[in-house]
């Protein structure tokens, strides 16, 4: 079974259509990158493949389970990183982790999973501070272990490196790459095409609401003879 | 999960620097009421007065010794520039008794007592004080009364000056109360039905106030998608943020109440025994008011966060509760001087559809044993809040918390 199947996935917002029926398919241990242009819809997608937003129009299944009619059975399997995701500042690092792993365990669980917390963020000591005193690399490191230290099946990461300075994206990035590996299927968007091409499995590029071009990094830089993903970016939305 | 939710939101109300502001404005009002006094004992207090008698007659003499039982004497003597100085620092006036009182009382001709004021300041409880020698020349003045009807052979003099004696009886609402005068009700009523009014205010700032701003941090630290997206149902998030907010709200009023009932303490009259019986609250009434004042809560909570979810971020969050407290000051303003039932017919109806209103006006539907009005307001109250917060998780169900509001689209 299919972790994610979009089937002509439209979105509107009144009179502006975001999405114009867009569909793919994202298979279980995947490292699925939805890249495109700023307003080409990738948030759109994600808030509703996560449940934030109600599609318009067609089919968004995750794990079998539609988001319109079963969206808390979704969230149950899901963790979903916003672009521009905050913490509560009026907790400790460490509060915000166990705050949110409560709600997926309890007692030597939650011990185990906040642990994990605080081993992805790597925040030694600082994870005992307040988290209006972290920089924004800090808050991001910190926003990661939360969407991954609960174990998701599906990990949905808007932008996951945005705002890190080179060391801390390469970190995160290897953190995501590790994830994959204890059985972790990822979504994720990014700007950043040389992120894509280390990361992703299979990419899908979007530009207008409408997905141009899908496939892996290696199929897709052969197809367009390019000598990576940020050349084939180029020339797919020149030409789409 | 309730529970962590709860437990988050809380601890995100319920801050130190929130509890010390309410303490310290609880504290204000504690001081200041312990500054002004209390009006009761300013009018049993002695008055200090000063006495400047010119008349060496019988009634001159009669006069003096009456206000000197009665009264705190700071002056006596014959020169008012002394006597005005004596009583300037601590006293409230100098009477000064004419040279021929007795001369004009005993020839039948009615005379004058001069009356210097020392007025502290145009506060209500400066001007207490005033009350009490006006009371004190009136004695004086029956006393002479009595003396001249003596000597002109009248026996019973305190049943010749008040030969008629008055006998209250009130009705309200349909309802006789024996024993009590309007005035001596209102006395009673008032200061119950502020303090009912002001604990309203005061949880719909504090409450409503805990949950805009609490929608507003949401939006404006980014976290709301990220709640939004965990495995618990939105009705619990909603309803995390209500329960908090009324727990915050109550602990707040509770702290604020303490000092604001030393302020108001400081105006209150007790009552005749008869019109505190009369009207006497139960425990199961003031259970009904309990249970009147929390649905209320309810409603003005809800109300704030439906605006809260309006709300761009903590700032403008924080200005979403001013058409909410106008709504609650509307319904204090209208039932503070009029009555429910005498109210216009449109007015009554703006009237009952704010929520605030009905523990407002429970007390006094309460004294006067009116127990259905407090069902119906129960009533009327539990189902606006359960609209209302079946409204909010609607919003929570939708599309507009996340990206507020869009154009509608065109067919």
């Amino acid at each position: 079974m299919a972790v994610v199947e979009i089937n002509n996935l439209k979105k509107f917002y009144g009179t502006l259509e975001a999405v114009k029926g867009i569909s793919f398919v994202i298979q279980k241990g995947e490292i699925f990158g939805l890249i495109g242009p700023n307003g080409a819809g990738k948030t759109t997608t994600l808030r509703v493949i996560s449940t934030l937003l109600k599609p318009t129009s067609g089919d968004v299944k995750v794990f079998g389970y539609n988001v319109v009619t079963e969206p808390e059975k979704i969230r149950r399997f899901i963790s979903y990183l916003p672009e521009d995701a905050g913490a509560y500042k009026n907790l400790t690092g460490m509060d915000f982790l166990t705050f949110i792993g409560r709600f997926f365990a309890n007692g030597e669980e939650l011990t185990k999973m906040v642990n994990k917390g605080v081993e992805i963020a790597n925040l030694g000591d600082r994870i005992r501070d307040k988290i209006s005193s972290y920089s924004k690399g800090m808050m991001r490191r910190l926003l990661v272990a939360r969407a991954l230290m609960t174990g998701p099946r599906l990990a949905i990461l808007d932008e996951p490196t945005s705002g890190l300075d080179v060391l801390n994206a390469q970190e995160v990035r290897k953190i995501i790459k590790d994830s994959v590996k204890s059985g972790v299927t990822v979504l994720l968007s990014s700007h950043n095409m040389l992120e894509v091409e280390f990361l992703c499995d299979k990419i899908a590029l979007i530009n207008n609401g409408v997905i141009v071009e899908s496939g892996t990094p290696s199929e897709l830089m052969k197809k367009y003879n390019s000598q990576n993903i940020e050349e084939v970016f180029t020339e797919v939305i020149k030409c789409s | 999960m309730f529970l962590n939710l709860l437990k988050k939101e809380l601890k995100e109300i319920l801050t130190i620097s929130s509890i010390v502001l309410i303490a310290a404005m609880s504290l204000m009002y504690a001081l200041i009421g312990q500054s002004i006094g209390n009006i009761e004992e300013e009018i049993t207090k002695k008055p200090s007065i000063g006495i400047v008698n010119l008349d060496s007659g019988r009634f001159g003499l009669l006069v003096t010794d009456i206000l000197k039982q009665i009264s705190t004497v700071l002056y006596t003597g014959t020169n008012i520039d002394e006597g005005i100085k004596a009583v300037a620092e601590s006293g409230t006036a100098l009477l000064t008794i004419p040279e021929d009182f007795t001369e004009k009382i005993s020839s039948g001709v009615q005379t004058d007592i001069e009356v210097y004021w020392m007025l502290k300041g145009l506060g209500i409880m400066d001007s207490v004080s005033s009350g009490v020698i006006q009371n004190l020349i009136y004695y004086m003045r029956n006393e002479i009364s009595k003396t001249l009807m003596k000597e002109n052979g009248f026996e019973h003099t305190d049943f010749v000056l008040n030969p008629v004696i008055r006998n209250d009886v009130t009705f309200l609402k349909g309802k006789e109360l024996g024993n009590v005068s309007p005035n001596q009700l209102l006395d009673t009523i008032f200061p119950q039905s502020m303090m009912t009014s002001v604990i309203i205010m005061m949880l719909i700032m504090t409450a409503g106030g805990s949950v805009i701003s609490s929608m507003g941090l949401e939006k404006e630290n980014k976290t709301l998608e990220t709640l939004l997206t965990m495995p618990v149902r939105r009705s619990e998030i909603v309803f995390s943020k209500i329960l908090a907010a009324a727990i915050a709200g109550l602990i707040m009023a509770a702290i604020y109440m303490v000092g604001f009932s030393f302020y108001m303490g400081s105006f209150s009259m007790s009552s005749g025994g008869a019109v505190i019986e009369t009207i006497k609250l139960t425990v199961n009434d003031y259970f009904l008011v309990g249970i009147l004042i929390f649905t209320s809560l309810l409603c003005g909570i809800s109300i704030s966060m439906l605006l809260g979810i309006f709300s761009k971020d903590y700032k403008s969050a924080q200005t979403m509760n001013f058409p909410l407290i106008a709504l609650a000051v509307f319904s204090m303003l209208v039932t503070l001087f009029k009555d429910f039932s005498t109210l216009p017919l449109a007015l009554k109806i703006v009237t009952f559809a704010i929520p605030f209103t009905h523990p407002m006006l429970a007390i006094r539907n309460l004294m006067v044993q009116d127990h259905g009005i407090i069902l119906w307001s129960i009533l009327y109250t539990s189902s606006f809040a359960i609209v209302m917060i079946a409204v909010v998780s609607w919003f929570f169900n939708s599309d507009r918390l996340i990206i507020g509001r869009v154009k509608t689209r065109r067919r």
